[in-house]
């Protein structure tokens, strides 16, 4: 359906996209994740039409698409600021692709009222856009995407103006249109949570270079680089060095101790690495309970620097001195634990192989 | 002295002695329109409406009140495409020798009246098209063309860039464009400006007194020519007539402006 190959863009010295190539099959929900500056809009407007690449090739159902103006592909585009017509009604903003792309003037009203029921907009037909709510607003913007049938639906961070609530109710609501639609989707955002809850592939992007393309569970546990397994998830990251490899996994050796973490891409001893731990991984230990029994793979004792509140949970920042002062981050799910722990400054802290990744540090 | 209370009366004083200041030109003019007598003053003697009977029944005054209206709209027909695509390229658009360009169509406000109006005068007589009506309003039109600009300037400043892809996206071809999202969004400003231009060309003296001649004579000339005769009450009646123009134009900008930003605000 989408086909990217090798496209780079530059603006003056700086490469914006830099050698990407993705293709997307017919029905599936791609986000495009990443910081802001990685490229990813940059991306998303070239496949609108809105600029041209300086390399590579883009193809749109199999046919190049470089000479194509913006309104002559299929393609409906949800924009950040959403760009509603201002002077326009619900209903004449949904009307307005159809009237352009010279649709059946007498199907246009039954159109127009399908696509306004299928965001849950009846009743609002006659409002202009500032009558409307963000969440409203947003509907309009979808509906006037979807209403003459594109191939493709792109979406630029239409959610992140929106507060956390809302933004969360939005992501399944355009995950429920996508799915009864079938339409193509590609959405560009950097809200971690929002790439996971949508989408059915996940292209992580940083400094115009695509790091990752994979299933979100796959970005998620399967992190391919240290970029990817810090943007997504709280992590810690640490430097090491390889001191064995052998049939269980690897021994990374990180101050004054030797952990074990899953076996990665082949790696030599004395090589050195980046460690990587989610702090879901991480199980805080009682003061005097031991891993005698061999349950954890890799225990710690840390100083507590920092309590975070955050509702449900509590997030400690952790030094390690034995790990060359790195720092770990934890979760603690357990009310009745807050007060206390934090309070002592210690922490025994225990986590097994297979949730600890190596890559290779970057020369 | 003393508390806010004091202050809120001292301020309201001001308030109120500035305003009485600022209308009193015009409330003398519109109480000496209604004399009975027959000088202009102020309170007025008696009440009659005779010196606008006798100003509608005066051929010249109706002549020159025509041409003006004529005039007024010339102009404003002619800055209405050139002022509104100019406020778009020189604000909207990277083209080539932009602040010139912007720096160069503000010219003719920072030149005195005189010279413009001796400028057109040699240049009209040049090109053969003294003595008609029509270059009169195209040359008001050129030394009130930044009043234009700039309204609609203010309107394409606060006009979102993406509104445009947004249509391109929907299928809208740059002509659609143009006329369906951009012109609609710039509205505001370019109704602005049209009024302005019509009102400062319906007021303009100067560059008309240059440009007319006996039989094309304007209303803002013809007066001029009345008080250097005699000053009969009839001049407080046109005055009146020019207030009332004005007032119109106020009105029907706020109608139709600002009931379009009342629209546009989010």
């Amino acid at each position: 359906m989408v086909e990217i190959c090798d496209v780079s863009k530059s603006f003056g010295d700086f490469r914006a996209v830099d050698d990407a190539s993705l293709a997307l099959p017919k029905g599936e929900f791609l986000t495009i994740l990443g910081p802001s500056g990685c490229g990813k809009t940059t991306l998303l407007r070239m496949i609108a039409g809105f600029s041209k690449p300086d390399a590579g090739k883009i193809l749109i159902n199999g046919g190049e698409v470089e000479n194509v103006p913006p309104h002559k592909r299929s393609i409906g585009m949800v924009f950040q600021r959403l760009a509603l017509f201002p002077h326009m009604t619900a209903a004449q903003n949904v009307a307005y692709p159809l009237k352009m792309r010279g649709f059946d003037t007498k199907t246009i009203p039954d159109r127009v009222s399908e696509y306004l029921k299928l965001v849950r907009l009846q009743g609002y037909e006659e409002r202009r856009p500032h009558q409307l709510s963000g969440g409203q607003q947003q509907r309009v913007a979808i509906a006037r995407a979807l209403s003459f049938s594109p191939d493709l639906l792109l979406l630029d961070e239409p959610l992140s103006a929106l507060d956390k609530k809302l933004r969360e109710e939005m992501q399944l609501e355009f995950r429920r249109i996508q799915q009864e639609l079938g339409v193509t989707t590609i959405n560009v955002t950097h809200d971690q949570r929002e790439a996971l809850v949508m989408s059915d592939k996940i292209i992580v992007m940083n400094a115009g270079r695509i790091q990752q393309s994979d299933s979100p569970e796959a970005v998620y546990r399967a992190p391919s680089n240290r970029f990817v397994a810090n943007f997504v998830g709280l992590t810690a990251l640490f430097g090491g060095a390889i001191e064995r490899v052998d049939d269980e996994g690897v021994v990374v050796r990180v101050g004054e101790l030797a952990l074990r973490a899953r076996a990665g891409e082949a790696l030599t001893p004395g090589a050195s690495v980046d460690c990587a731990i989610r702090a879901e991984q991480i199980r805080i230990l009682a003061d005097d309970e031991e891993n005698d029994t061999g349950r954890f793979d890799n225990t710690v004792t840390g100083k507590v620097d920092q309590r975070i509140f955050e509702g449900d949970r509590m997030v400690y920042q952790v030094t390690v001195p034995k790990l060359a002062d790195a720092t770990l981050f934890v979760f603690d799910h357990d009310p009745t634990h807050h007060a206390e722990r934090g309070q002592s400054g210690a922490l025994k802290l225990a986590w097994n192989a297979r949730d600890m990744l190596t890559f290779p540090t970057n020369p | 002295m003393n508390g806010p209370r004091s202050k809120a009366i001292a301020l309201w004083g001001l308030v109120a002695f500035s305003l009485i200041l600022l209308s009193f030109p015009t409330v003398i003019i519109i109480g000496a329109s209604f004399t009975a007598g027959e000088i202009i003053q102020f309170p007025p003697e008696g009440f009659s409406l005779r010196w606008y009977e006798k100003l509608w029944q005066l051929d010249s005054f109706q002549d020159a009140l025509l041409r003006t209206f004529y005039v007024s709209f010339i102009c404003t027909l002619i800055s209405l495409p050139v002022g509104t695509l100019a406020a778009l390229a020189t604000v909207r658009y990277r083209i080539r020798f932009r602040r010139t360009l912007q720096v160069y169509l503000l010219l003719p406000f920072t030149i005195p009246l005189v010279v413009s109006g001796l400028g057109m005068l040699i240049v009209f007589g040049e090109v053969r098209i003294l003595g008609q009506l029509w270059p009169v309003g195209l040359a008001l039109c050129i030394i009130n063309l930044p009043f234009m600009i700039w309204a609609v300037s203010a309107s394409v400043n606060g006009l979102d860039s993406e509104l445009e892809n947004a249509a391109a996206n929907c299928g809208a071809a740059p002509v659609q464009i143009f006329f369906t999202v951009t012109l609609p969004a710039v509205m505001p400003g370019v109704i602005t400006g049209a009024l302005l231009m019509f009102i400062l060309a319906f007021n303009e003296f100067l560059v008309s007194l240059f440009l007319v001649d006996s039989r094309i004579v304007t209303l803002p000339v013809q007066i001029y020519n009345s008080i250097r005769s005699v000053i009969t009450p009839d001049l407080a009646a046109v005055s009146v007539v020019y207030i009332l123009i004005a007032v119109i134009a106020v009105w029907v900008l706020d109608r139709l402006v600002g009931l379009e930003i009342f629209l546009r605000s989010k």
